[in-house]
């Protein structure tokens, strides 16, 4: 599974990084799927969801 | 560590960090109690069973974007589950600061509670996934 870029959207830490900041995961599509719709990250290229 | 105050714990669901939100936190790791008692015993006879876990939550609500209620609503009912994992504080899991973990379900989740005047919250219970219970590690 590649990993992939994303930003923390949300306002609770994801992945030990802070709201705001970015980092690399690979996370299982479910998993990656329920953190974007409740907000909690971003793709790092999708400017659309970031505050 | 010796005996301590807890005021650190770290509780991490679904990779999200919810600590900042979490008023109290229990971790029980169980065994049913099956009663082997046969007669002309003299005590109870005790054989463990099935192991039966659970992690309870008592949250600040909160609805904010990847906050309580949307980390934890998405998650109500989904059979495989997510990770959580605790620990008595932030720092680095070790033998004095053993993490507690599980691939938890999502049974009941109060989205919305709380009496005129005081902190809205949210109780939650998770319990392990079928076939699995909570694992403790140092390392």
């Amino acid at each position: 599974m590649a990993k992939k870029r994303y930003r923390v959207v949300g306002e609770l830490p994801v992945s030990g990084t802070q709201p705001g900041e970015e980092f690399e995961a690979d996370f299982p599509p479910e998993q990656e799927e329920a953190l974007i719709a409740g907000g909690a990250i971003a793709l790092a290229s999708d400017k659309s969801k970031e505050k | 560590m010796a005996i301590y105050n807890l005021r650190d714990a770290s509780v991490v669901y679904n990779s999200v960090d919810i600590s900042n939100r979490v008023r109290s936190v229990t971790v029980t790791m169980n065994a049913e109690d099956l009663d082997a008692t046969a007669m002309g015993a003299t005590s109870r006879a005790h054989v463990p069973g099935l192991r039966d876990d659970r992690f309870e939550l008592e949250l600040f609500q909160d609805h904010a974007a990847g906050s309580v209620d949307a980390t934890f609503s998405a998650q109500l009912g989904v059979a495989a589950g997510v990770v959580i994992v605790v620990k008595p504080t932030s720092a680095a899991v070790s033998a004095t600061n053993p993490s507690f973990t599980a691939t938890v379900v999502l049974l009941d989740y109060s989205a919305l509670g709380g009496e005129v005047g005081n902190l809205s919250m949210a109780p939650i219970t998770l319990v392990p996934a079928p076939g699995s219970s909570i694992v403790r590690a140092v390392a």
